[in-house]
């Protein structure tokens, strides 16, 4: 009887010592899902061991860079097919928009600007009258 | 005050009835196909209706030698569309005055009518004008009425004024509907 006393009473010692070393180390992984401050570190882990979201998904694909007005209006887009017609509006439009001139007057802009935003408009506009008279078979 | 309230309204009165009436001369000049730049545009109609036949007058805007020119029309016909159709053919049409009376002397008649005046303005892109509003292109090669979207469109030319002078800018209109009398959209100026 004595000795079933002292037994109950060692093993109770036992597990609140192992509760404490449990609650003082850390058990499994409770610990990480209560606590919020690891959540968005977890996060930013899992994101950075994959794909960065700033990086373009297709290499060859480059990030849009912006171009003088001298260069813009150096581009010859005008090839007899117009399989690249999407491809060359999409091009030019990207600088207009990285130009701030979506949609602005040219009584507007500066010099620099309205030659710039001239010769953008101009190689969009040839291009897409020259293409709506390929697809018309003029 | 109650002087000045008075003053305003016969001035808005004045102004109100002027804008109503215009009238101009009707040249005795007919119009032929030479050097005619597109087709009649900007079409504005009064059709009168008889027992027999529908009549049709027409004030349109026609582009000769690279000017617009307003030009006057008249025809009669069984429905209003074949008369005024007929109203705006070439050879029926005949030049109206832009000029001060004293200044002309071949005019056959007067003709008032509350039609707007329609002239070349400066435009902004999203607007809604006449085709006439705007010139036509500087390059006769950039003149050609071409489709976008469906719809048509055609290039212009209008001189800005910039600090720094004179600016040539360019730009496209299209047409907002598919009548004669149809509004143009300003889709780019650059």
């Amino acid at each position: 009887m004595k000795r079933n006393a002292i037994l109950r009473f060692a093993l109770s010692r036992l597990n609140f010592s192992l509760l404490a070393c449990c609650v003082l180390l850390g058990c499994g992984g409770a610990k990480n899902h209560t606590t919020g401050q690891n959540a968005p570190r977890s996060t930013v882990q899992q994101s950075s061991s994959g794909q960065d979201p700033y990086q373009y998904k297709d290499k060859k694909e480059l990030p849009p860079q912006a171009m003088t007005a001298g260069e813009i209006a150096s581009l010859d887009p005008s090839g007899k097919d117009c399989t690249n017609q999407t491809a060359w509006e999409r091009l030019i439009n990207n600088q207009i928009t990285m130009r701030g001139l979506d949609g602005k007057n040219p009584e507007d802009l500066s010099l620099e600007d309205r030659e710039f935003n001239a010769s953008a408009h101009q190689i969009l506009w040839s291009l897409r009258m020259n293409c709506s008279a390929i697809k018309r078979g003029n | 005050m109650i002087q000045w309230v008075w003053a305003l309204i016969l001035i808005g009165l004045s102004s109100s009835i002027y804008a109503e009436d215009t009238c101009r001369y009707v040249l005795d000049m007919r119009l032929t196909n030479q050097k005619l730049f597109g087709t009649p545009t900007d079409v504005q109609e009064i059709v009168t209706p008889s027992d027999t036949e529908i009549s049709c007058r027409t004030i349109y805007r026609i582009n000769i030698n690279d000017e617009w020119r307003s030009a006057t029309g008249s025809a009669t016909g069984k429905t209003r569309v074949e008369a005024c159709t007929r109203a705006i053919g070439i050879g029926n049409g005949y030049l109206l005055s832009e000029y001060p009376p004293d200044t002309i002397r071949s005019t056959t008649e007067t003709l008032c009518t509350d039609f707007e005046d329609i002239r070349l303005k400066p435009v902004k892109i999203g607007e809604r004008i006449w085709e006439s509003n705007v010139d036509i292109h500087v390059n006769p090669k950039e003149r050609n009425y071409f489709t976008y979207k469906g719809a048509r469109c055609r290039k212009f030319t209008e001189r800005v004024q910039v600090p720094q002078g004179l600016y040539s800018a360019q730009g496209v209109i299209c047409r907002a509907g598919s009548t004669p009398n149809s509004r143009w959209l300003v889709v780019d100026k650059f």
